[in-house]
Order: C-alpha cells, then sequence, then structure tokens
C-alpha cells in the first residue's frame, strides 16, 4: 500500500482546521483515505456520545496518490493530538509533503515540510491500528431519515456566547429550529428561565416541512463541536433537526475544500416551547 | 391596562402577560446597568440582591454575609426611556445577582447596542429581561424572592473576627473607641426587622475624613495589595497631614503601603479633619472596590466610627452616569500600630481642615443636587434604618 499527497498553504490550513476539531472531541481518530476523499471519522465513545465526519475532496490537495488491495482505500487509527503535532509544524510552510511512511517497524504518517529559513523537517505521527473493512464500519455515518428542519446557523460565535452563559445555569439547552427562520436556546431551572431566539434565518431547503423541531442536548456537547468557527476558515453553515434522534451541524469549508458533520444525538422526548 | 388570561396553551412559544406589570422600564443599553451591577458583585453563585425600586430610580443592595459590608448599585429613573411603576409607588423584592448578571450579558460584555426591558409582575414574582441586539432577542425570567422586613441574606455572623457582635457579655476586646461594635449590633439587630441601611449608619454618625479620588489609582492600590499572599487585613490612613491618604497591609512575607501623597492630581477635594487609621478585612475591601476598573471618580470618606464609604462615579461612553457605593465597617480592635507616622500626643489640626459643619460645608461631590444627570436628590427626610422605603436618596452633602 502507499499513500502521499501534498497540501499548499490553503490546504494545509484546511486540514489543520479539521484536525483540530477533531482534537476538541476526541483523543484519537479514524482516518479513511480514498481515491476520491481523505476522511476523518469520531463516533461515540466512553466520554461522548456526540460524532463527527470530516471529508477532504481533491481540491484540498495539490497531489494525491494512494494504491491499496483494498480498493485502493487505506483505513486507520490514529492519535489526533500527533497528528496535529506534526501537522502544526509545519504551519507556516507552502508544501507539505505526508505519506505513509515505517519508521523503525512502526507505520506512520510522515509530514515533511521546508520551513521559512530553508530547513526541511520531519515529524512522523504513528498510527495505532489499521483498520480493515468490518473495522472501519464501526466507523461509519448515523443513517438517518431526513431532518425535520434545516436553518443556516447564526454567528457561530453569537451561538457559543449565549451557550456558554447558559452553561452556568443548566446541563441541558433545548433548541428549536423553525420554519419560520428563528432558532431559539433555551436552559430553564428553577431559578430562571433563559430564553435566546436568532430571527431572520434562511434555510437551504426548500419548502415548509414541518413548522418547528426541538432537541435537548447537552450544552458542553453543543460548545465543543461549535469550536469550529473558532479554527477554521468556513462558509455555510446549517444546523438541522431530526427530532428525538439527533441534532446535525454542517460546515462547508471555503473553496469547496470539504465538509464537517457533527452529529449530537437528542432521543429525549421534547415537547419543544 | 388589563391584559387577557392565557388560555394555558402550553404549545404557545410566546409568554402571555396576564395582569399589568407592577414595573416596566427600558433602557436604550443595559451597559450601564450591566457595569453598574458587576460593581457590586462577588462573583459567587448566591449571590441575592435586594432590588428597589420607586420613583426616584432603581437601587440593588447587596450585603456581604459577615454583615461587615453593604454595597449598593443606583440608577436614576432618568436615564430609562420608559419608567412605569404601579401601585403605592415602590416595589422592592431580592434576586439572584449573579443569574441576573447571566442573563444581562448573554450577548458578551458589550451591550451599548443591546436594548433592555425590565419587568415585574407580582402574580409570577419573576422579575423579567428582555434584550434585543439586531435580530437578536433574550428573554430571560427569573424568580424573586419576597423581600418586605427581612435581612439582605442570612444572619450568619462570622465568629473569627466579629467575635463582639456575638457576645454582649463576652466583652474581651477592651475598650473599643470607635463603636463598631455598637454599630453592629444595631445592625444586626435592624437587620432581623429591616434591611441593615448601612448608609444610614453611616451618616448617623459624623464624616470626619473626604477625599476623592481617581478610580484608576484606588484600582491600582487595591491590586498591589490584593497580590499580597496571606494578608488578612488592610490599614487606611486619612489624615490632614502626610501621608494623607494611605493603604497598608502585611502578608506571610511581605508587606505593602501605597501613598497618595498631597498635591498629586489623583486626588481633589481633599477634606480631612483627623488623623485616623482603621483596618478593614482585606476581602471586603477587594468587594467594595469592583467597581474601579468601570469609574472614574471615587468619593472616599470614613467616618467617627472608622466605617468606610467608597462611593464610586461610572460614566458611559454616551454620558450617562451611575453610582456604586460600598460601606465596609472597619475590624474591631486598635489599628495604631500601623500608624507609624502618627505622632501620638499631638493635636491634628493642620493641612486642609475646614470647619466641619455637616450641613453647611461645600465641596466636592459626586453627585450634587444641580446635577440632574444623577440618581441623587438630597434628601428630604432622615434616613431611618427601619423604613422599609426604597432607594434612600441620601447623598452626602456637606
Amino acid at each position: 500500500m502507499r499513500f502521499k499527497a501534498t497540501l499548499d498553504d490553503t490546504g494545509l490550513r484546511t486540514f489543520l482546521a479539521t484536525a483540530q476539531c477533531f482534537s476538541k472531541v476526541c483523543d484519537e481518530c479514524a482516518l479513511h483515505m480514498s481515491k476520491e476523499s481523505f476522511q476523518f471519522r469520531k463516533v461515540a465513545d466512553a466520554e461522548s456520545d456526540a460524532m463527527l465526519f470530516a471529508t477532504l475532496g481533491m481540491d484540498a490537495f495539490t497531489s494525491y496518490d494512494i494504491a491499496s488491495k483494498a480498493d485502493s482505500t487505506i483505513s486507520v487509527l490514529i492519535k489526533v493530538g500527533n497528528l496535529l503535532r506534526a501537522f502544526k509544524s509545519a504551519e507556516q510552510s507552502d508544501k507539505v509533503v505526508f505519506k505513509l511512511t515505517k519508521r523503525q517497524g512502526v507505520p506512520c504518517f510522515s509530514i515533511i515540510a521546508e520551513t521559512l529559513s530553508g530547513l526541511s523537517v520531519t515529524q512522523d505521527a504513528p498510527i495505532s491500528t489499521f483498520l480493515t473493512v468490518e473495522g472501519l464500519y464501526a466507523y461509519r455515518e448515523p443513517n438517518l431519515r431526513k431532518p425535520d428542519i434545516s436553518l443556516y446557523s447564526p454567528d457561530p460565535k453569537h451561538v457559543r456566547m449565549v451557550l456558554e452563559r447558559m452553561k452556568l445555569l443548566d446541563k441541558f439547552v433545548t433548541l428549536t429550529l423553525t420554519c419560520k427562520g428563528t432558532m431559539q436556546l433555551q436552559v430553564a431551572t428553577e431559578i430562571a428561565v433563559m430564553r435566546t431566539k436568532f430571527q431572520g434565518l434562511d434555510s437551504p431547503v426548500e419548502g415548509s416541512g414541518v413548522g418547528k423541531a426541538s432537541a435537548r442536548l447537552n450544552v458542553t456537547e453543543f460548545i465543543r463541536a461549535m469550536q469550529f468557527g473558532v479554527v477554521s476558515e468556513y462558509d455555510k453553515v446549517i444546523f438541522c433537526i431530526v427530532s428525538k434522534e439527533a441534532m446535525i451541524i454542517y460546515v462547508t469549508f471555503e473553496d469547496d475544500m470539504g465538509t464537517l458533520t457533527y452529529y449530537l444525538p437528542c432521543p429525549w422526548e421534547d415537547d419543544g416551547v | 391596562m388589563a391584559q387577557q388570561r392565557s388560555s394555558g396553551n402550553t404549545q404557545q412559544s410566546e409568554q402571555t402577560v396576564r395582569s399589568a406589570p407592577a414595573f416596566r422600564g427600558t433602557l436604550g443599553s443595559a451597559q450601564v446597568l450591566y457595569t453598574t451591577l458587576r460593581g457590586i458583585s462577588n462573583g459567587k453563585k448566591d449571590q441575592h440582591a435586594t432590588c428597589e425600586l420607586d420613583a426616584q430610580g432603581l437601587q440593588f443592595v447587596v450585603t456581604d454575609k459577615s454583615l461587615a459590608a453593604q454595597g449598593l448599585a443606583n440608577l436614576s429613573s432618568k436615564l430609562f426611556e420608559v419608567w412605569d411603576l404601579c401601585g403605592n409607588g415602590s416595589l422592592r423584592f431580592r434576586v439572584n445577582l449573579t443569574v441576573l448578571l447571566q442573563c444581562l450579558g448573554i450577548l458578551g460584555k458589550e451591550l451599548t447596542d443591546t436594548m433592555l426591558k425590565l419587568s415585574y409582575h407580582d402574580d409570577e414574582e419573576c422579575f423579567n429581561l428582555h434584550l434585543v441586539e439586531g435580530r437578536v432577542v433574550t428573554e430571560c425570567k427569573i424568580r424573586t424572592l419576597f423581600d418586605e422586613l427581612r435581612a439582605d441574606g442570612p444572619v450568619e455572623i462570622d465568629n473569627d473576627d466579629h467575635a463582639s457582635m456575638d457576645d454582649d457579655d463576652n466583652d474581651d476586646d477592651g475598650d473599643n473607641d470607635d463603636g463598631d461594635d455598637a454599630v453592629r449590633r444595631s445592625l444586626r439587630a435592624g437587620a432581623r426587622g429591616a434591611r441593615a441601611d448601612f448608609q444610614a449608619d453611616f451618616r448617623s454618625a459624623a464624616t470626619v475624613n473626604r477625599m476623592v479620588v481617581k478610580s484608576a489609582q484606588l484600582r491600582d492600590a487595591f491590586a498591589e495589595l490584593g497580590e499580597l499572599t496571606g494578608a488578612a487585613t488592610v490599614a487606611v490612613l486619612m489624615s490632614p497631614k502626610k501621608p494623607f491618604f494611605r493603604l497598608s497591609a502585611d502578608g506571610q512575607l511581605a508587606s505593602c503601603s501605597v501613598d497618595f501623597p498631597q498635591g498629586d492630581e489623583s486626588f481633589s477635594s481633599m477634606k480631612c479633619e483627623e488623623h485616623m487609621v482603621r483596618t478593614y478585612r482585606a476581602s471586603l475591601l477587594q468587594l467594595a472596590g469592583r467597581a474601579l476598573p468601570f469609574a472614574d471618580k471615587t468619593f472616599v470618606r470614613m467616618n467617627k466610627h472608622g466605617t468606610l464609604g467608597l462611593q464610586h462615579l461610572i460614566q458611559q461612553s454616551d454620558g450617562v452616569k451611575s453610582y456604586v457605593e460600598f460601606y465596609v465597617l472597619s475590624d474591631a480592635g486598635d489599628a495604631s500600630h500601623l500608624d507609624q507616622d502618627h505622632d501620638n500626643g499631638e493635636d491634628e489640626h493642620g493641612g486642609l481642615t475646614h470647619p466641619y459643619d455637616d450641613a453647611n460645608s461645600a465641596g466636592e461631590q459626586l453627585a450634587s443636587p444641580a446635577d440632574s444627570d444623577h440618581g441623587f436628590e438630597a434628601p428630604t427626610e432622615a434616613a431611618d434604618p427601619s423604613q422599609a422605603s426604597a432607594f434612600s436618596s441620601t447623598h452626602s452633602i456637606y
């Protein structure tokens, strides 16, 4: 098997941002590389039920070469921290090469970058395990029905700020989206009820669908998911609710380089407000 | 203006008002309320404030659990675009101040573009906030507690350094020359019957020393003292002679002393009658200085009992003024050992002294009656601690 790709500075930024988003929600994630895309995958684990999937298309790379017996796909488990560290050292470079190698018998990703001063630096990120097709199956995106409501998110910065305040009041927040283009976050305790409504939001989907939908979410998980706003240059952000199943945050990176999808499960009954 | 009762439809997303609110107020910018309230906040989850509303404005009062310090935040009703208070003209309730600040600050600390509507409904016993910034609307309903003739906060005494308060018989602190104990006992007794009125108690004794200081300088001084580990008390010196105004504290490993020398443009209108040095619990003094980062000027006063009064003037970028006052009772005990410069036995009447006359002496004060923008009016009646009236408009007139 072989894998070798190069990234220019914009591709590198996107790659780094993606790795950072993952580092905020997990220690280890799956990487699935194919001829069409480079994917990061995180599924529910002991610490959190949230799932995160990122897909970088060929536009993110200046060159890309992959070959394997498994239909030219390679899947691995890797500690995100290692990958992040390796790529961070290349942050200032114009060009980064990363490829699958073996160092002293240990398979790893080698990240080779040229520093501003002209030095060539190689960092290795060891791979935890290779995943078989069966192994990869555990890291698949959930199969959900079509969302009840989808809206373009308000400024993620504002959403995060509101959530941070609400976190001080209670562990859970109720998110409600309406087809009239409003998004409401509400937290309620014995002492106070706090409700913030964002209005005038557009919908990416034509047609009315259901009037509104609500999801009861863990505030901390929600805030962690919204961290993408801090680390990446995003283009569009869409919030969706699949009632009683999950809330989805769908982010597209700029220049069509890729997408990020968060799934925050919300199985509880919710009457909405 | 009566409104229709809601039909109890739980699917409604809008709150339906069931009866006319006892109070409605609108502020073009929530910034002034947010900043002023931060000046009395101690950051603790369970901090409650008594909110008192009357025609003059609103006042939030917090009393420290030790009953040795009280903070008041005042906003004049003139700052509000809408001020609508029904009933007998005054309203009073207790609310969790920390939750209130969390609600106000929901969209961040910059609230100049955030419009705020406040209301209070008797039947719901909730203090409601409605904040609008652009297309984002936040509504909060905070449950209030009834506060009529009850003390602010539980009447808990910290037995370690205010022991004299508990035991009338166990008077082991020797002669207390400033009547602190008497003050505290009366406050405590008053506290059981009504809200302890530190303002009134402060005025009940002559103000001996006063000066106006730049808040920024005082903040620096507090910061210096705050960094001293192990300093439980801070000594405040106010004198007609050098060093005029000094703050000092002894920590575990080091001590620190900050002087504000006369002639420095940092303070003006100093009028000190008598050389006084008193100590205060460092934690309470830091609380009293919470508003310093937001304030322009601070009026510092010490009365005959050694109680310290700090009145901070907070001014927003658009000129809107509000006030935060703090009264801190001095620690029982003799502080003269901290007073190195004082020459015992000499009569101190030098320097900038004026004939002391509470009613007549003029001088700079932060809120003169002529200034119609402020929240204080000239007092029209003696403040009575047992009165439940809101907003004791007690400004210090000299």
